[in-house]
């Protein structure tokens, strides 16, 4: 009978326990619920749950939850279409000589705002990222959001959902 | 009592039902929602990594060296990992890489990813081992035993999290069916030898050796926690990114200790089990039920295949067949004495099955 109840006991620390504790944590240095966060050049995002501020810059911002990263460039005025940020961004990552990238097929669709988003996602052996170029015609910024692999899907969604929530001013 | 881990009156298993209904909650749906995006590959995937199973069952099956274990435990081991492991791991891994992640900072986050793996997945594996070892219908109480279970729930981790895997690459590559084929053979076949079951087989010959009869209960622990801590850290080596600039190389290199460890933990195993056999056979059993010198062939696999053969050349195959129902029943009754006891009913069917078998081999050479 103890024995089970050891067993049980273990389960419920990791099951809820330990997920408790890793909340509270972040809750010491993250994000409200909803709250709109500025990155700069009149751009906001809507940090989504779990995810707090690591670093702030002039040009780069970077977002954590745990081991996964959002990094994200300023609103800028365009100086390149979207489409040949992501060409170079493939080609990076086909040049990279410390890991072996799988690749995607670079994706276009829009945001709520009616922002314009060409994206790609590439996995290696060890850690996955998505590339997110969102422009409203004017301005636009990149995002990078990157985890370990094995971790990914615990945080693909929450990373889309923040590139979903990007606004741009109307004067940045 | 059962033979099986199904054994209402165990509360361990009540656990386990608790356990696994939560793992599903939990688990199921990221399974229906990733094959649900891509159908086809989905049920590729899935084909692909329950052959894989199959396959790599069937191996760790041939490890047995006496008793014919119960499928239905097994299964209940397999989905452990499947649904145990994966499921509690969906929240217990992220929470507890955030923590080491807050310790080790951002730009060590894939040593923290690491280690936050190798401290939740495998404690959870081996509690798979020990609430299963708590149903006495289970019948887990030697090494070997914990070894073999724990393989196999090490193996319904694996599956369950390359299946994931394998439709987080599918997604990635717009529905690529090739994709499948590519992680069956990065995580299957150049990952799977020395991954979870692996792991798995380690921390559970730890759990078995505590449920073993005879030893300290100071020195039982003392060897559930070194087993543990070994497993965790060789999870850790593998995970961690070094030497990952050369993934071949790095592979062998951070998986070959795991194989090590594992064989040297299965051969100490046998030889303990093997023991324990000779030594009840030798006090407990009649010596008409099994003579000298059947004992001595009974003790290897590879010596029952041999007078089995011997039995075929001299007998023909049905010579060969009552010597293996011979040789299985007396298996039968040495393990029946381990498990419940000389002088009881279960070993009183099991000498009478043996002398049954006797009469069909009559003087069949052994």
């Amino acid at each position: 009978m103890w024995g089970a109840v050891a067993v049980l006991v273990v389960a419920l620390f990791y099951a809820f326990a330990l997920p408790l504790i890793g909340e509270a944590v972040e809750d010491d240095h993250g994000f409200g619920a909803g709250e709109v966060f500025v990155v700069g050049g009149g751009m906001t995002v809507v940090p989504a749950e779990g995810w707090s501020l690591d670093d702030k810059g002039e040009v780069y911002t970077t977002l954590s939850d745990g081991p996964a990263a959002m990094a994200m460039a300023s609103a800028a005025p365009i100086a390149r279409p979207s489409s040949e940020i992501i060409d170079t961004t493939i080609a990076g990552l086909d040049d990279d000589a410390n890991r072996e990238w799988v690749v995607g097929d670079p994706e276009s669709y829009t945001t709520p705002a009616g922002y314009d988003v060409t994206a790609v996602e590439a996995h290696s052996a060890d850690t996955a990222q998505r590339v997110w170029v969102i422009d409203d015609g004017a301005v636009s910024t990149t995002m990078l959001g990157t985890a370990p692999e094995d971790l990914w899907f615990n945080y693909e969604e929450s990373m889309e959902e923040m590139a979903m929530s990007v606004r741009f001013s109307e004067e940045p | 009592m059962t033979r099986t881990f199904i054994d209402r009156s165990a509360p361990a298993f009540w656990v386990y039902v608790a356990l696994a209904a939560y793992g599903a909650y939990r688990f199921v749906p990221l399974v229906v929602a990733s094959g649900a995006a891509h159908p086809a590959a989905g049920a590729t995937a899935a084909a692909a990594w329950m052959t894989y199973a199959a396959v790599l069952g069937w191996i760790v099956f041939r490890l047995e060296l006496f008793q014919r274990r119960s499928r239905v435990t097994i299964t209940g081991a397999f989905l452990w990992g499947a649904l145990v492991v994966s499921g509690i791991g969906v929240s217990a891994s992220p929470a507890m890489a955030e923590l080491i992640t807050g310790w080790m900072g951002q730009d060590n986050s894939g040593w923290a990813t690491a280690m936050a793996a190798a401290l939740v997945e495998e404690p959870l594996k081996v509690l798979g081992v020990v609430v299963l070892a708590l149903i006495p219908g289970a019948r887990i109480n030697s090494a070997l035993d914990g070894l073999f279970y724990g393989m196999f729930v090490g193996l319904g981790f694996e599956v369950a999290e390359s299946y994931l895997y394998t439709m987080g690459a599918v997604a990635a590559q717009g529905g690529a069916i090739e994709v499948v084929a590519a992680m069956l053979l990065l995580r299957g076949v150049i990952g799977g030898l020395w991954s979870h079951p692996s792991y798995g087989g380690i921390t559970g010959a730890g759990a078995g050796y505590v449920f073993g009869p005879e030893q300290s209960t100071a020195r039982k622990w003392t060897v559930f926690a070194v087993l543990l801590f070994v497993a965790m850290a060789l999870h850790f080596l593998f995970d961690s990114p070094i030497f990952d600039d050369a993934l071949g190389p790095a592979t062998l290199l951070k998986g070959l200790p795991v194989l090590v460890v594992l064989l040297v933990a299965l051969r100490i195993a046998r030889r303990r089990e093997r023991a324990f056999f000779d030594h009840a056979a030798r006090t407990e059993i009649d010596a008409d039920l099994i003579r000298e010198e059947e004992l001595e062939v009974l003790l290897t696999r590879k010596g029952r295949r041999r007078a089995q053969r011997d039995a075929r050349h001299t007998g023909g195959r049905r010579a060969e067949r009552d010597l293996r129902n011979l040789q299985q029943a007396q298996i039968d009754l040495v393990s029946a004495d381990l498990d419940a006891g000389s002088g009881s009913a279960e070993v009183s069917a099991a000498a009478e099955r043996v002398r049954r078998a006797r009469s069909g081999v009559g003087q069949a050479p052994m």
